[in-house]
């Protein structure tokens, strides 16, 4: 997968939350409010092994 | 270890600034495990920062551990801005970087943390020698362990 196409992914995913991507992260395959909730989600696709993400109220420049 | 920068959605003003459809990002996949090194998380991305003096981690994590937020060192979190500090609690536990490297680290949690993880100066930096590397596309992380801060 592209690096843009990895970006796109995850712009298209629910903000201010947490986004279990497939172990190889070429798919979304399940997101909550909290990670267990996000976990849960991707079990239910078959998903045992996600790859989390943490995404933020908005995407763009942070100073973290 | 040699890892690529990863893209992340850029909003608006970044494409319009900077020309770039994607903010890089240098983050390593990781994952934590417990004190007694029994129960580890799932694997996540984790932001190597030089500007943060801590390691930081969501506190959603602690609940995989069984274990309270609160029973950490209290502390407070500031950043760049005016505002007020999050409260954040340092706990101790191991980071495990890829599958053969572990480092024991003192961490912050905080449920204000807006990304997964941050590994900061303590406790990471002074585990691997890191080079951030942005004369290529996409920006490349180097990371070396050093030998007297990892644990196997």
């Amino acid at each position: 997968m592209k690096p843009e196409e990895y970006a796109s992914m995850l712009a298209k995913a629910p903000r201010d939350g947490w986004v279990a991507l497939s172990e190889d992260e070429s798919r979304v395959v399940g997101s909550g409010a909290t990670m267990e909730e996000a976990v849960c989600a991707a079990s239910k696709q078959g998903e045992q092994e996600p790859v989390l993400v943490k995404t933020p109220k908005e995407w763009g420049q942070h100073v973290l | 270890m040699r890892l690529n920068y990863r893209a992340y959605p850029a909003d608006e003003a970044s494409k319009t600034a900077f020309h770039e459809d994607v903010v890089w990002w240098p983050v390593v996949p990781v994952r934590l495990v417990d004190q007694r090194v029994q129960v580890k998380t799932k694997s996540f991305h984790a932001i190597v920062d030089s500007g943060s003096s801590v390691c930081l981690f969501h506190a959603d994590f602690l609940k995989i551990f069984n274990m309270k937020l609160t029973d950490g060192i209290k502390g407070s979190l500031g950043g760049i801005g005016k505002a007020m500090g999050i409260p954040v609690y340092y706990h101790d536990i191991h980071i495990l970087v890829g599958v053969d490297w572990k480092i024991g680290v003192r961490a912050g949690f905080s449920e204000d943390l807006s990304v997964a993880g941050i590994l900061g100066r303590t406790g990471f930096f002074d585990a691997f020698h890191l080079t951030f590397d942005h004369s290529g596309h996409p920006p490349v992380l180097e990371m070396k362990r050093t030998e007297h801060k990892v644990v196997h």
